[in-house]
């Protein structure tokens, strides 16, 4: 229950400090920067070419897993170290 | 929320439909319009609905209205290709924001035809008595969706988009069209209400797109689509014009300091006499050049060289701009004293200094001299390669040529030149036969035999070498002087009218005369002298950025024409072209 409420307590400060939008963003850059948008695009666009019947579901099924682990190593470095640092920054509050 | 009955789709064996076939609980005499419930599939009442009118209210308050969640990876509402052809969002990435695009590479790989674009489920239910409901659930869901999303620092934001089955905050999430019910993608909540209550259709709660659970794929609809957008370029309307007002709106006191401190330019600006302060006209003929020479002036309107920063003792630099800020800006129209530019001046050159009357041209190479010295930007090379605006303006490059009869041997000498000094008459005869611009032109780079014989190095034999003049690289303005000056046994003002063109091709003078590309100039400026050498009054005629010529006569300013200045009786001293394409 303990986790429940800090999970909460921290989404609420991850929210309302702006941090989360700022995350994102900075997410989505580095993704569109690196070339993994342009990737997982075809990657979907073939996929669904190879189906029958196709449909959402089955895409994410398909692709979800081979998106995940495109994404760069330092990309996943650098954003678990960005909330490490704001982690740390609202501990103690 | 009321629901309403739509007439049940006839058992098929499609797959796609097995929710639509009847279940032992379904009532085949749901009828349709009269009761206001509404759900596709299997028929079945709702257990869970509450009535609330206000269900998908944008206001968050509302804990009926429905919740969901941002999605934690950026790229999931906004930019998947979302199944058959939802399109990937029109906000975020222009880029990614084509939906054609992606519709017609997937229809036409897939051989689909429009019109099996959507699924059923949805064409059922918008044919249906419905139809109105649900578009109206719609649209409302739409609007809670995409108003929520531009608020990211609104926790209630996100509350209204969580998943009601485990509290994920940051998670896609789905509305239901039916009911006030918003579960997750990922932990399948929301899968999970549309097989335990039948409503198959949720709404994406950021992008506001349609999901259908019996396809389990993204659908698209016309109708729906043509809805979403509406709300979508709403808001981005809204958003634009509010960074607009956000952008242009001062407040009281900002526009106070604005209208205080602006000065509305001139009408006729850069249009000015100057006052003669004793015989001071030639000065004023050489000013009004400068300022009616587009590169000069632009250069200096363009802050080339900063008064205020400028650290010089006695600049002209600085007062040139003073001047083209002076005529520039101030609405007066009175003639200009030029006092400090004259200080400056007599500082600068001792020989400037006294009332008597200087020549205008000697004037012009001083201040071209001073203003090359007093900028930031001259090179300490080759002048014909120097970065100031004096060179780059007028700085131009002359070939002479001797050719040796002998041997036939050219010696080929390039020198820098500021402006062309052309005789008006032979040098042997007194005959006034010189009448045109062009043949002053002519004669210059004309071969010439000259007098005293030249040890030729080549073939180590003196002899009466030619020599021609021509010119390899023209400058951008060409400054002519008509040298009427004779300082002879005495000093003679030579009075012949030479005639002058507005426009002058300038190629057959220049070292590559055969070139196809015509190097054309027109006229801008005129400097005449009147009386005799040494008492003498200068005027001049300039062109203005409108094509406008007007006649200064010190601080006296007025309208000339191209006629008056090609036909008038004044003597021609100096004449300032530049090239047709900078006119």
């Amino acid at each position: 229950m303990a986790d429940a409420q800090i999970r909460a307590k921290v989404n609420q400060k991850l929210i309302e400090s702006g941090e989360y939008e700022r995350l994102s963003q900075y997410l989505r850059q580095k993704l569109v920067e690196n070339g993994w948008y342009d990737q997982v695009t075809e990657l979907a666009s073939d996929t669904l070419r190879a189906q029958e019947s196709p449909n959402f579901e089955n895409l994410v099924d398909l692709v979800e897993p081979e998106a995940l682990a495109l994404v760069p190593e330092y990309v996943k470095v650098e954003l678990l170290g960005m909330i490490k640092r704001f982690l740390e920054g609202i501990v103690d509050k | 929320m009321s629901t309403v009955i739509v007439s049940r789709p006839p058992p098929s064996n499609d797959a796609n439909n097995k929710r639509a076939s009847p279940s032992p609980r379904s009532s085949p005499s749901l009828s349709s319009s009269n009761n206001r419930k509404f759900s596709v599939s299997n028929g079945l009442p709702d257990p869970s609905r509450s009535p609330s009118a206000a269900r998908k209210t944008v206001s968050v308050e509302s804990t009926s209205a429905h919740d969901s969640q941002g999605s934690p990876s950026a790229m999931n509402s906004n930019g998947t290709t979302n199944g058959k052809n939802s399109s990937a969002s029109t906000t975020s990435d222009g880029k990614y924001s084509s939906d054609s695009r992606i519709m017609s590479r997937i229809n036409v790989d897939r051989g689909l035809l429009p019109q099996t674009i959507g699924c059923m489920h949805v064409k059922q239910l918008l044919s249906s008595p419905s139809q109105e409901l649900a578009l109206n659930s719609y649209r409302q869901a739409v609007r809670v969706a995409l108003e929520l999303r531009d608020r990211t620092s609104d926790m209630s934001a996100f509350q209204v988009r969580r998943c009601r089955g485990c509290g994920e905050l940051l998670t896609t999430t789905f509305m239901c069209l039916q009911c006030p019910s918003v579960g997750c993608r990922k932990s399948k909540h929301a899968e999970a209400h549309s097989r335990d209550v039948g409503h198959i259709f949720g709404i994406d709660s950021r992008s506001g797109h349609l999901y259908c659970f019996a396809c389990k794929d993204y659908v698209y609809n016309y109708t729906l689509e043509k809805i979403r957008r509406e709300r979508e370029e709403l808001l981005e309307a809204k958003k634009l014009k509010k960074r607009y007002q956000e952008a242009s709106q001062l407040s009281a006191d900002d526009k106070m300091l604005v209208e205080q401190n602006s000065k509305a330019p001139p009408c006729q600006a850069g249009l000015r006499g100057f006052q003669n302060m004793g015989s001071t006209c030639f000065m004023s003929v050489i000013l009004q050049s400068l300022i009616h020479n587009p590169i000069i002036r632009n250069d200096f309107l363009s802050g080339g060289h900063d008064s205020n920063q400028c650290q010089r003792e006695n600049c002209l630099g600085c007062r040139i701009d003073e001047i083209f800020a002076e005529f520039f800006t101030s609405p007066t129209t009175t003639g200009y004293g030029p006092a400090l530019l004259l200080t400056t001046a007599w500082k600068t050159q001792r020989s400037l200094a006294g009332y008597s009357e200087q020549d205008a041209h000697e004037f012009l190479q001083f201040i071209l001299d001073q203003l090359h010295a007093t900028s930031d930007a001259k090179s300490s090379s080759d002048v014909d390669y120097c970065g100031c605006i004096v060179h780059r303006t007028f700085c131009g490059q002359l070939q002479s040529d001797i050719v040796c009869p002998n041997c036939k041997n050219v010696t080929v000498t390039i020198d820098p030149f500021m402006d062309l000094s052309l005789e008006l008459r032979d040098r042997k005869s007194d005959a006034s036969r010189i009448l045109s611009l062009q043949q002053c032109l002519e004669k210059f780079t004309s071969p010439e035999k000259l007098e005293t014989k030249y040890m030729c190095s080549f073939c180590s034999t003196r002899q009466e070498v030619t020599k021609q003049l021509t010119v390899k690289r023209l400058p951008l303005v060409l400054s002519i002087q008509l040298k009427r000056f004779e300082h002879a046994l005495k000093s003679n003002k030579i009075d012949d009218h030479v005639s002058f063109p507005m426009q002058l091709d300038l190629t057959p003078y220049t070292t590559n005369s055969r070139s196809k590309k015509r190097y054309v100039y027109e006229l801008f400026g005129v400097v005449c002298h009147h009386g005799k050498i040494n008492t003498g009054h200068y005027t001049c005629s300039m062109k203005n950025r409108e094509g406008l010529w007007f006649n200064f006569d010190d601080a006296m300013v007025t309208l000339s024409s191209e006629k008056q200045v090609l036909t008038s009786n004044a003597y021609r001293y100096l004449l300032f072209y530049i090239i047709k394409e900078l006119s």
